[in-house]
């Protein structure tokens, strides 16, 4: 289990790398200047994740209640 | 009815409303093909049918047209009766007759609404619609289902409403029933508006849906997150496209449902929040209004549908195999449920992975808002669309199939499941390798190639580097733990509000009572009634006093006379001609008042 946890991860890594280097051969023609930027996906993608963890969990304790929260009288 | 107009006999949503009466008098094999060939034969209806205006009936000076097709109208009805097959073979092994008899006539209340050609239909299906849907919700037959139910059905009676009142003012100010784009600037417009965002889960208008389809039965979930959230959509790019303010409801719908979905514990609630999220892009898309925009609202409802029922499949075949859907309760059951679990993933791929449907539909939305260079749409959408892909599209597998080892041993799901599910992830991923047969039924002619090297290379960015956050989270244990919680949401307004009204209610109107029996019940009528005791005693006291002093000057005699009163009227042996006096005294005096005040 553990080794085809790791086999996974190592494959993904080598994916990740692809995507990066494949990244710079690419003609891009963006609406956006910044689509244009080399790997700007990537650096976007990661921090949107980051942040949205980030701003869910300062919102958590202010929406987070007891399951039978509605149930009680 | 118009002869001339019809060359069908059968409309497509009257075989599934119809159809469904009969589905309990059938039994086994028959019954399992009765319900198949229902859907199948209301979609080669839809495939067939001739455009342009079907089944016109006059009523009341007015034209209803209860099928009109165009190229809008048929690829809703497509999908709509191609994804009532899907459920129905999932739900195939279902002993409910009432949530199957539901859940056809759900179904082919939405091929009614899109089929409808004028308001008085469309409002006729639109409120069949809710009622039917309501009833699959109550079928989940738990305390929870039944209290979310009639929110549910609350909600959407109030959005009938909204919608029937902009129909009449519309009628009146226009003089016609039919079905045309409308500018948001009259209160017909809003009211209109208002009610089709009601059923679209616009937010904050959208707590009901994650509120009440996470309680509805394994299979009746499949049904819901297809018709009421799409039909608005339909309706939504029929009347008000171009409507600018639909461009940043869209963006706060695809924006709010990603903090619930990371902090949900309900696998099936993650799946609804996930569904308004992706309606937020549909909405963006009928908010920017070009040809572009359209085509990608209408492609992605298609794929959307797909996917969405797929993902909600899976979610209902484990909770059918284990009778848990909550995160913390699940995990490791890819050892048991292999194919459920490939199905799950492809469907969560298709949310927007290259190769899958979603990649194809949804990124035409982004590159219409792109086109029109809205750079902060374009943003939040991307950003959207990369979280939404993660927290669910990853979470929903993750913690069903993995994250550890499983609880339970159980086996696969039905066959009748795992081939609704297979349907499923096939057209999800035809779609995706071949998206000229979905372009080719748009409404509008398509110019566009999602596969371009530079797209899926930044699609796959954006996916994958959206993964690895995920990933370094959790092994860093920054990732917030699932626990058995709740998330307070806008049904809270209503659902503690309510209770707060009813606690305001209740003391202000039993303070009210309480006053009232107080002062009324207590001490007037026991005023009156002392009064109405002791007045003739006084009232013959003072006219024996008044008479002894003129005439009778002897005290002794005078109270002689009074002794005599007060025995009389104890004993109530007061001489009639003595009452009829006063009787009549005091009918004058109340007719000389009369005459007064008339005057």
């Amino acid at each position: 289990m553990k080794k085809n946890t790791k086999k996974a991860l190592i494959v993904f890594y080598l994916f990740l790398g692809i995507l990066l280097t494949s990244d710079f051969f690419i003609k891009k023609h963006g609406d956006f200047y910044w689509e244009n930027y080399s790997n700007f996906f990537a650096v976007y993608g990661f921090i949107s994740c980051i942040l949205l963890i980030f701003i869910a969990k300062i919102i958590s304790p202010l929406i987070k209640r007891d399951e039978n929260y509605y149930d009680k009288k | 009815m118009d002869q001339a107009h019809i060359n069908i006999y059968f409309h497509p949503a009257f075989i599934l409303i119809a159809g469904a009466f009969l589905i309990p008098f059938l039994n086994g094999k028959i019954k399992s093909t009765y319900m198949l060939l229902l859907p199948a034969v209301s979609l080669f209806l839809i495939l067939n049918i001739s455009y342009g205006d079907h089944f016109i009936i006059n009523f009341l000076n007015h034209k209803l047209i209860l099928c009109k097709i165009d190229k809008l109208s048929r690829i809703f009805g497509c999908i709509f009766s191609l994804v009532s097959f899907i459920a129905t073979l999932f739900a195939l092994k279902s002993k409910d007759n009432v949530s199957h008899i539901c859940a056809f006539i759900y179904a082919g209340a939405a091929l009614g609404v899109t089929f409808a050609g004028d308001f008085l239909s469309l409002y006729i299906f639109w409120e069949i619609m809710a009622f039917a849907s309501a009833f699959l919700i109550f079928a989940g037959k738990t305390e929870k289902a039944t209290a979310a139910g009639f929110r549910y059905i609350l909600i959407h009676i109030l959005g009938g409403l909204f919608l029937l009142a902009g129909i009449v003012l519309y009628v009146n100010k226009t003089g016609s029933m039919e079905i045309d784009h409308l500018t948001l600037s009259s209160t017909e417009s809003y009211l209109i508006f208002l009610s089709i965002a009601i059923n679209a889960a616009i937010c904050p208008l959208h707590s009901w849906l994650s509120d009440s389809y996470p309680e509805a039965t394994a299979t009746g979930a499949v049904f819901l997150s297809a018709f009421t959230t799409k039909s608005a959509v339909y309706l939504m790019a029929r009347i008000f496209a171009g409507t600018e303010l639909l461009i940043w409801l869209g963006v706060l719908m695809t924006a709010i449902p990603l903090f619930f979905i990371i902090l949900e514990n309900d696998i099936r609630r993650v799946l609804a929040y996930s569904l308004i999220n992706q309606i937020g892009f549909m909405m963006c898309g009928i908010g920017i209004g070009t040809t572009l925009a359209i085509n990608g609202t209408v492609s992605h409802a298609f794929c959307h549908i797909l996917y969405k029922s797929l993902l909600f499949m899976s979610a209902g075949a484990v909770l059918h195999v284990t009778g848990k859907i909550k995160c913390t309760d699940l995990g490791g059951l890819y050892k048991y449920m292999p194919f459920t679990c490939i199905f799950c993933i492809i469907g969560a791929a298709s949310m927007s992975a290259p190769l899958f449907s979603g990649f194809i539909s949804k990124s035409m939305i982004i590159s219409a808002a792109a086109h029109n260079k809205l750079a902060f749409v374009w943003a939040a959408l991307e950003f959207a669309s990369v979280g939404v892909f993660v927290y669910a599209g990853i979470k929903v597998p993750y913690f069903m199939f993995f994250n550890k080892k499983s609880e339970f041993k159980v086996k696969e799901a039905p066959l009748n499941m795992l081939f609704a599910m297979g349907t499923g992830s096939f057209l999800c991923i035809f779609i995706g390798v071949f998206p000229e047969y979905l372009y080719n039924m748009l409404p509008y002619e398509v110019n566009y190639i999602p596969y371009t090297s530079a797209h899926v290379i930044a699609q796959l960015q954006l996916l994958m580097f959206g993964a690895l956050s995920f990933y370094i989270l959790k092994y860093l244990r920054y990732y917030p733990k699932e626990t058995c919680s709740i998330n307070l949401d806008f049904d809270w307004f209503y659902r503690k509000g309510s209770e707060i009204f009813y606690k305001i209610v209740n003391y202000s109107f039993n303070l009210l009572n309480r006053i009232c029996d107080e002062v009324i019940a207590v001490k007037l009528t026991g005023f009156i009634c002392k009064t109405g005791n002791n007045l003739p005693l006084k009232i013959s006291n003072i006219l024996i006093n008044l008479y002894g002093s003129l005439f009778i000057k002897d005290k002794s005699k005078t109270d002689d006379l009074k002794t005599k009163a007060v025995y009389a009227l104890k004993n109530k042996t007061v001489p009639i001609g003595l009452s009829a006096a006063f009787g009549t005294f005091f009918i004058t005096v109340i007719f000389f008042v009369i005459k007064i005040l008339q005057q």
